[in-house]
């Protein structure tokens, strides 16, 4: 093996390329049996640390059958990656191959590999599963020597990386010597990852890239504060600034936080520089996949010099060709930021450089503790799920197809996954009872019944729900969209069903950059014409809105402290934030960071209460229902709840009192979860999320490939099985569990939980205003129409039509 | 405007009742006429793989029969989908509803709607009178979906939903949709989704809650 590990790296010198001490550090230790995460910054060389070891062992032995997996999170990175793999084969002239395997490939390549693997595949988490659900699963899998998880940062704290740690538990009880090792950028805690991703309990080793890479962090700032609307809104104000900044010529990605900001500014830049239409790009989730491939094209070849940009770009995609990164709008996160920042910089040693531009005055202060952060290397950290019992209920069956299990063994197992460490027998047995007869409800209807017992092994109960089961693997879910096609049928990309539905024939939006004119939906598609005039709507994306950070709460929190305390200690941004500042002080109070500030006012809607917690849209949200649901409880009403990053205003037909309403016994955690899981259900909001839920534990399906359910449809059965269980049959467990995913999932309940342990500490700071504040503002305009109400429909409909006018 | 069991409204000259569970009773002819029933619908979710439990059915034939019980109906026409589709028609849905159908002595007749019409026949057990298209009861004409007819047209189909609001509230609840030359009835169970009323000047709604009607609004 030292010899393959030597032609390897004589190819790598071939291509100018010398090892970094990282990366010999790699090698020697998977030489020397181990597993674990390699922790260094994008663009490093993280793959062939990873990779080359392992090739070298497979050289040597050259055998046939499938000896390296290589799991990534996108699947549209798996071209370029299995490339990247393919090369120093291709030097060495050995009969190796490197083949793809995932949702894209298709099905007479998958017939084939379910033949014959190659020994080097490069696929997702998904596919991987799929994998293990054939019978010849073990056969086919039990020479995988090593498995390389990319991107690991991305998967660790989801569903996905939940799922990839349960198929790891399953290659590691059939090949015990299995070696596995995680890429990873910008963790907060590196060996929790390894732990993570090695298995409970097993040893792992951290290997770190010894290079310590410099983020620079640079603010465009108004230059006229005085001009800034107090209520804080730059919109596109900063249009002409970063235009200036882009005259040079020099590649450039825009990243945003939504696809509709995306949009705005794409369409703004070609309107201001129309002779600009040929270099300048969009690139979103939500842009058909040949265009946004186009795209990447464009920007490796050089054609394209800018490119305005979602998280689709966060990843992958090696783009050397890269300048200079610009964040239009909060950061959101520190490891975003890094992450983003770090697409301006793809050589070891180099130092990555962001350019921040605000959208909305205050933001100028997210940027200020930004940097504060990044100095410290506050970085988010990333937890891996607690046990999520639907993954555990596919994955069930998953094992059930693929060769059947004795559930001792498989219990045994599913705890060496970290995330099921902990994981009881009781609850084990009651998702595998779940899947054997469906829980109580469903026990007289054989269709749910999905696995069935021989002697002591659990096998697939038919080979209908085999198939069934096999297309409706995976974890990620998504919001409800459609096609959106022009009329000739060229497909422009997808669109969120919720967008199309509110508008009539006629209307104009924009979308892919495209001014376009909605003519009618036909078996699920929107078609659209082009439309000469300019659009009158944006579409928005309910999914594409992170929620700021803890860690960016944090730092803002110690920022605007600092501010009250010390002035604007000459960062160019507090003092442009200044008048803003002065303002909020001026009617209100900024509040130190053991304080929590509320402000009441009096209008004529009714009466408002604003807080400013800093956790965070998703914690608020949870936060603000908690807190309606609570009250309510001794005064039935309907309360209007909007939330921002920064707080929340609730609004009442009846005065609140800030003391009573932010008691130590409303904020606090006794019966936490039920509380808001009653809020979350009266809030109409579990509905929405209960549809991943209900898809990823096999109670809906969403049909088959060629003649797939529209997500909608997916959405309304899953909407009428939660109707149904909470009407007929409400102390279901699926409904239960439903919950407490919709608890950690859509509010972060963890976070909560930290979230009123720091809130029951802090002191009250309560103004009245007679006018909303800079703070108060945003969210008074952006009231969001989410309500929660402790009153019954009928008598809620009966207050509606007194004072219906149509 | 409070709630009520239900409203009484002249259509084409007309008195009939406007029900909260979703029925529209004639008087004069002694007729209840419900659209949208869906039946086997949860059978044929089932069927797709959705964890449903029971309930539905049984819960709609019962608000059917105390709907007859309480209007002293002699006639009930159901202005289609009756049932959901073939899937859906599982033996036991099949006896559950003739047993039903054998505990009334009114008769009970069906318009066929365009979920009828996904299987060849309905069970004969069921009972049914079935009708064309069409059924002319001047100044009536029951059919399921929306068309150009002679008479007022009575019809389903829709499922028409409105959306409420005022002060801070707003809820989507549906609604008979009451109009110049039509009168569309909200689905009878509610296991169907909803689609907003697609108002002309001068249309009214009624909305249907929980077994409450109330006035008719303006839309």
């Amino acid at each position: 093996m030292p010899d393959e590990l030597d032609k390897l790296r004589r190819w790598m010198v071939g291509q100018g390329w010398t090892p970094f001490p990282f990366q010999e550090a790699a090698w020697k230790a998977h030489g020397a049996g181990e597993s674990g995460l390699i922790h260094v910054p994008t663009g490093a060389g993280k793959t062939y640390a990873a990779y080359m070891g392992a090739l070298a062992g497979v050289m040597a032995e050259a055998r046939e059958g499938l000896q390296i997996l290589y799991l990534t999170p996108l699947r549209a990175l798996a071209r370029d990656i299995a490339l990247a793999l393919q090369r120093p084969i291709d030097s060495s002239g050995m009969p190796l191959s490197v083949e793809m395997r995932t949702g894209d490939t298709g099905t007479a390549q998958r017939a084939r590999q379910r033949a014959q693997l190659p020994q080097v595949l490069v696929t997702t988490p998904e596919s991987l599963t799929v994998m293990l659900s054939y019978p010849e699963a073990q056969d086919r899998l039990s020479g995988v020597k090593a498995v390389i998880v990319d991107e690991w940062h991305e998967l660790i704290s989801g569903k996905r990386g939940t799922q990839t740690e349960l198929a790891l538990a399953r290659l590691r009880r059939w090949s015990p010597a299995l070696q596995t090792w995680a890429l990873s950028a910008t963790l907060r805690d590196p060996e929790a990852a390894a732990q993570c991703v090695v298995g409970s309990d097993r040893p792992f080793r951290v290997i770190r890239g010894d290079f310590s890479r410099e983020t620079r962090l640079d603010t465009i700032s108004p230059e006229k504060v005085e001009r800034l609307p107090w209520a804080g809104r730059l919109g596109l104000a900063m249009l002409p600034r970063v235009l200036e900044v882009l005259e040079d010529g020099r590649t450039t990605l825009l990243f945003t936080n939504t696809r509709s900001q995306a949009e705005r500014w794409y369409q703004a830049m070609k309107d201001a520089r129309p002779e600009w239409e040929a270099r300048i790009a969009l690139h979103h989730g939500s842009i058909a996949r040949d265009e946004r491939e186009r795209v990447e094209a464009g920007l490796k070849a050089g054609a394209i010099t800018a490119v305005v940009a979602t998280s689709s770009l966060d990843l992958g995609v090696d783009f050397t060709s890269v300048d200079r990164v610009m964040q239009i709008g909060s950061p959101k996160g520190i490891a975003r930021l890094l992450q983003r920042a770090g697409r301006s910089a793809h050589r070891p040693g180099e130092s990555s450089h962001v350019v921040c531009v605000p959208t909305h005055a205050l933001e100028l202060v997210e940027f200020a503790a930004a940097r504060d952060a990044l100095e410290q290397r506050a970085i988010e950290a990333r937890h891996p799920l607690r046990a999520p019992l639907d993954v555990l209920v596919q994955h069930l069956v998953t094992c059930a197809m693929g060769g059947g299990f004795d559930a001792d063994e498989l219990f045994a197992e599913v705890r060496e996954a970290w995330s099921y460490r902990d994981l009881t027998r009781e609850a084990f047995n009651w998702a595998l009872a779940m899947v054997e007869h469906g829980g109580a409800t469903l026990r007289a209807y054989e269709q749910h019944h999905k696995v069935r017992r021989e002697g002591v092994q659990y096998v697939v109960a038919s080979p209908r729900v085999a198939r069934l089961h096999r297309l409706a693997i995976g974890t990620i879910t998504t919001e409800a969209t459609m096609d959106i096609r022009y009329l000739s049928g060229v497909r422009i990309g997808q669109i969120e069903e919720d967008f199309i539905a509110r508008l009539r024939a006629g209307d104009r939006f924009s979308f892919a950059g495209r001014p376009l004119e909605f003519v009618r939906v036909r078996d699920m598609v929107a078609y659209v014409r082009r439309s000469g005039v300019r659009p009158s709507v944006t579409p928005i994306w309910a999914g594409s809105r992170f929620p700021m950070s803890t860690s960016l709460g944090e730092a803002v929190r110690v920022r605007l402290e600092r501010w009250v305390t010390r002035g604007d200690e000459g960062s160019r941004e507090m003092s442009a934030v200044s008048p803003v500042l002065a303002e909020q002080q001026r009617l209100s109070a900024i509040p130190m960071v053991h304080q929590l500030l509320v402000e009441q006012w009096r209008s004529r809607e009714g009466h408002h209460l604003y807080l400013y917690p800093f956790e965070g849209r998703m914690t608020h949200q949870a936060l603000a229902a908690l807190l309606a649901y609570r009250w309510g409880q001794r005064q039935p009403g309907t309360f209007s709840l909007t939330v921002n990053d920064y707080g929340i205003e609730l609004l009442g037909r009846e005065p609140m009192d800030a003391a009573d309403l932010l008691s130590g016994e409303m904020l606090s955690d006794v019966e936490l979860l039920r509380d808001v899981a009653a809020s979350v259900n009266m809030g109409e909001l579990a509905k929405r999320q209960f549809r991943d839920i209900a898809r990823i534990a096999g109670l809906v399906f969403a049909g088959y490939p060629g003649a797939p359910k529209g997500t909608r449809q997916v959405q309304l059965t899953s909407s009428l099985v939660y109707d149904v269980f909470t009407r007929y049959d409400p102390g279901n467990l699926l409904v239960m569990q439903a919950h407490r995913e919709v608890l950690e999932q859509q509010f972060e309940l963890t976070r909560l939980e930290a979230a009123l342990a720091r809130l029951r500490g802090s002191e009250l700071l309560v103004r009245e205003i007679a006018h909303p504040t800079p703070l108060a503002f945003p969210l008074f305009i952006d009231r969001l129409g989410s309500r929660l109400s402790t009153e019954d429909l009928v008598t809620r409909v009966e207050r509606m039509v007194k004072t219906w006018r149509a | 405007m409070a709630r009520l069991r239900s409203v009484v409204v002249a259509l084409a000259g007309e008195r009939v009742e406007l029900r909260g569970d979703a029925s529209l009773y004639w008087p004069r002819e002694r007729m209840l006429v419900v659209a949208d029933l869906h039946l086997g619908k949860t059978e044929s979710l089932r069927r797709d793989g959705a964890a449903l439990p029971d309930g539905v059915m049984d819960h709609d034939l019962a608000r059917l029969a105390a709907a007859v019980r309480e209007t002293g109906a002699q006639r009930v026409v159901v202005i289609g989908d009756l049932i959901h589709d073939a899937a859906g028609l599982t033996s036991l849905v099949r006896t559950r509803f003739a047993s039903w159908r054998r505990q009334l002595t009114c008769s009970v007749e069906l318009v066929p709607g365009n979920h009828d019409q996904r299987v060849a026949s309905m069970p004969e057990e069921w009972g049914l009178v079935v009708h064309g298209e069409c059924l002319e009861m001047p100044p009536f004409t029951l059919r399921h979906e929306p068309a150009a007819v002679g008479g007022h047209l009575l019809c389903g189909h829709l499922h028409p939903a409105i959306r409420l609001s005022g002060g801070l509230d707003g809820a989507r609840v549906p609604c008979f949709h009451l109009g110049a030359a039509a009168t569309v009835l909200p689905a009878f169970t509610p296991l169907t989704g909803g689609a907003p009323v697609q108002a002309a000047p001068g249309d009214r709604v009624v909305p249907v809650v929980d077994g409450w009607v109330f006035e008719p609004l303006p839309v």
